[in-house]
């Protein structure tokens, strides 16, 4: 890895690692921050998002930082955003940042130390671009101790989306996670949910979304992001309702509409191999049709021919030299019954 | 990385930590991690059952066991968090340098020879033969010099009455890496 980039000396931190404290109170973020705290890079601040909480749970936060060592909980805020769930915690979380990219973290989840070290050296040679580290994945069961949460893992970690990002993908609902992502604050300053809509999965859809065709794509080429699924809680890996991600689509196809954007690395290449996938296939629909229109014409062809025969049948039956032979048929018929059989 | 929850605690015969008022838990476990060497000074006469020959891996392990030979008791913590970093490929596979996969195959076999096991030694040896890493071949034929001319470590817990070997690991993990 290369070395790590100094501190631009603006007294702003790199940054903001949101981390969204929305279940399972103060001890499900206790493995979170302590992830956070072991980092080889210092460059960051640390703002705990507390969802539907009051002043008492606030409070279990504020005295799980102060159990850190000083140098690091000097660094963590914890925020508030009340108890009625009116305010996004994005919005909240982007507000109170300073850093100059923000990274969204959930309860239980992990980084690995060397998590904002690898955003340091991709944002050196990136300005402006959202930054892009790969998630693991990793499935646990979890047990109470003492009040204390106790983490198992089920299977080994998996990187469900190892390959670079996937904007076209993201446009038509395949949802990678938020998660991992080092987003430029300026690109979401002012950012409230345009959806209407307190879906978390939806709204981090959105903003990876905007935020990509906004400001384009940077991999680190690093895991440094462990997501940890625990039982049947939600999971950014689950496709997403399909009249919701109709509606949203729209609405962002809308807004970024009116502007230019930026494709991240390798959309040229989706993009050219689809607009060559679709003329083969228009070719291949063209030569279909040609071929469906020559049957519909031959089986017209047909019918007609039926039907002119049937006419000339049924004329025939109608004639009077037809009628008046009738005898003469029907006693040949008898002759050949009579006939002995050899 | 492993975010492990360990052990870490050193219990006298009397149940209480020393320097703590009261002991944090009662619970004994079998192993615990690391070795810090003013708990490796306190627990006076560890020294007499043979020089550490462990490096990287399985000191933590050689030591908690040496604790329990030694008739002190080790308490487990299952709360207490340590985080140990650790390197993922895009497989999700941790990513292990030479060395790192030298001193564990090393480590293991030594574990299993200190801990009068020899037929863990034998079923190991053969395991790391066929894996087809030179770093393994390598660490078995170190281990079968230093058993030729005697330099092995001193076998110890010939009744096996403290060590414990689950598959190849020493305890049951809680942080899993592979799917075994």
């Amino acid at each position: 890895m290369s070395e790590i980039p100094p501190p631009v000396g603006d007294g702003k931190p790199l940054l903001t690692a949101l981390v969204r404290a929305r279940r399972g109170g103060a001890v499900a973020v206790a493995e979170t921050l302590l992830s956070l705290a072991a980092q080889t890079s210092q460059d960051f601040e640390v703002v705990v998002l507390v969802d539907k909480a009051g002043d008492a749970e606030i409070g279990d936060f504020e005295d799980l930082v102060e159990s850190f060592e000083g140098a690091f909980s000097v660094r963590v805020r914890v925020v508030g955003l009340g108890d009625d769930g009116s305010r996004s915690p994005m919005s909240a979380g982007v507000e109170a940042a300073q850093g100059t990219f923000v990274s969204v973290i959930d309860p239980d989840d992990v980084v690995f130390a060397h998590w904002v070290e690898s955003f340091a050296i991709a944002a050196a040679n990136n300005d402006g671009r959202v930054l892009r580290a790969t998630v693991a994945t990793q499935h646990f069961s979890i047990s109470s101790d003492r009040g204390r949460r106790a983490y198992t893992s089920i299977d080994r970690p998996r990187c469900l989306w190892p390959g670079p990002f996937d904007v076209l993908g993201h446009l038509d609902n395949t949802p990678g996670p938020i998660f991992g992502l080092a987003i430029p604050r300026s690109a979401l300053v002012g950012w409230c949910p345009p959806l209407g809509t307190s879906d978390l999965q939806l709204e981090d859809w959105a903003i990876v979304l905007t935020s990509a065709l906004s400001c384009g794509v940077t991999e680190t080429g690093e895991v440094t992001y462990l997501r940890r699924l625990i039982g049947d809680e939600w999971d950014s890996s689950k496709p997403l309702d399909d009249a919701s991600v109709d509606e949203a689509r729209r609405t962002i196809v809308s807004r970024l509409d009116q502007r230019d954007v930026t494709m991240p690395a390798g959309t040229l290449q989706t993009l050219k191999t689809q607009a060559d996938e679709n003329r083969a296939l228009r070719t291949e629909v063209g030569s279909l049709r040609a071929e469906l229109d020559q049957a519909k014409g031959e089986s017209d062809r047909l019918v007609s021919s039926r039907a002119d025969a049937s006419r000339q049948v049924e004329e025939m039956r109608g004639s009077a030299s037809w009628r008046l032979s009738k005898p003469v048929r029907i006693a040949g018929r008898l002759a050949r019954q009579l006939r002995p059989r050899r | 990385m492993a975010l492990a929850t360990v052990t870490l605690a050193g219990g006298c015969d009397d149940g209480k930590v020393p320097g703590l008022a009261t002991p944090p838990l009662s619970v004994q476990t079998i192993l615990h991690q690391n070795s810090p060497s003013d708990l490796d000074r306190f627990l006076h006469g560890l020294a007499a059952a043979g020089p550490q020959r462990f490096f990287l891996y399985c000191a933590d392990v050689d030591f908690s066991w040496r604790t329990r030979l030694a008739g002190r008791r080790v308490i487990y913590e299952p709360t207490a968090c340590v985080f140990h970093d650790k390197r993922l490929d895009r497989d999700g596979q941790v990513q292990a340098g030479d060395a790192e996969v030298y001193y564990s195959a090393e480590a293991a076999l030594m574990m299993a020879w200190k801990c009068s096991r020899p037929d863990l030694v034998d079923r190991g040896s053969e395991g790391l033969l066929t894996t087809g890493s030179p770093a393994h071949t390598r660490a078995v034929e170190t281990f079968r010099q230093r058993q030729a001319v005697g330099r092995l470590p001193k076998q110890l817990d010939l009744q096996g009455n403290v060590a414990q070997f689950v598959g190849y690991a020493y305890a049951p993990h809680r942080f899993a890496f592979n799917d075994e």
